[in-house]
């Protein structure tokens, strides 16, 4: 698969929820890291634990979902950059935590997806988001404004 | 100048604390969005927070762990690291140091225009391991805050 391919296999799978063919696209040993929180899943079955934890503790109500705009590689295809909006409402299955947010809630992400590939397949992937705007969604913080 | 020297730059300046050096990397319409920022600031905006900050965080040291660069779009991993030493001056209320470090890995996009400027920047830093972190609480940072104006 050329990286055009990879590229689009991957913004399908992401876009449309399709958690095996999105797995596809993993070497065995690979990483996702979640910066915000310190969590890595290694290796193909974390990672899939991950995506399905992740698609189970939200909804998508129209026009919402996981929304991408710079999508982009570099030249030798090592390394790609998915910047993305996750606009969706928080489900009764969002992970336990202490400053889970009330189910219902209405959140809107900016989330950028750091990820190395090697022989055309995923070896890691690390994710920025800010964790006050999920769990305090509704309420913005502005230094500035 | 190519995208990647503008942003090398800009980071760059950064860690020598050179306000007028980050600030003539910006385009004169840049923009700026981060979770702090409440929607778009300006350079202006920009500027005055880098006075406060200084302040605050005198010692505050950007290190640049990737970049990629497609055209005239960068987005750069980086780690932020500081100790709050210096008071934190709101317009009305000042916040004593914690005299507490973070470390703080974060990405950043930005866009490049034509004049070799950064014209569009993106933070995605995670405010809550910032204020764990500094010891700050988050509610500064509400919209009923004390905040910058501009």
């Amino acid at each position: 698969m050329n990286t055009t391919d990879f590229v689009k296999a991957f913004t399908d799978a992401m876009t449309h929820e399709g958690v095996e063919e999105m797995m596809k696209l993993w070497s065995p040993d690979g990483e996702w890291l979640i910066m915000a929180t310190g969590e890595t899943f290694k290796g193909l079955d974390k990672i899939r634990e991950l995506a399905t934890r992740s698609v189970a503790a939200r909804t998508h109500g129209s026009g919402e979902g996981l929304l991408p705009f710079n999508v982009f590689t570099n030249v030798e295809g090592t390394h790609l950059i998915w910047e993305y909006v996750h606009k969706g409402v928080v489900t009764e299955q969002w992970p336990a935590s202490t400053r889970k947010p009330a189910v219902g809630t209405e959140f809107s992400l900016p989330i950028i997806l750091s990820c190395d590939i090697q022989n055309g397949k995923f070896i890691k992937i690390r994710e920025y988001f800010d964790l006050l705007t999920l769990t305090e969604a509704g309420t913005p913080h502005h230094l500035y404004s | 100048m190519t995208p990647k020297e503008t942003v090398t730059k800009y980071w760059e300046a950064y860690t020598r604390h050179d306000q007028e050096g980050i600030l003539s990397m910006l385009a004169p319409d840049y923009n700026l969005r981060s979770p702090l920022s409440g929607g778009v600031a300006t350079k202006h905006m920009v500027a005055g927070g880098l006075k406060l900050f200084e302040q605050s965080f005198p010692n505050l040291k950007e290190e640049v762990i990737s970049m990629v660069v497609e055209g005239n779009r960068v987005v750069c991993e980086v780690v932020e690291t500081a100790t709050f030493t210096g008071s934190l001056d709101w317009p009305t209320e000042a916040i004593a140091p914690t005299n507490k470090s973070y470390s703080l890995p974060f990405a950043a996009f930005f866009r490049v225009d034509s004049q070799g400027l950064i014209v569009e920047q993106q933070n995605y830093w995670d405010t809550a391991a910032w204020i764990r972190q500094v010891g700050i609480d988050a509610k500064l940072f509400t919209p009923d805050s004390k905040s910058l104006k501009s």
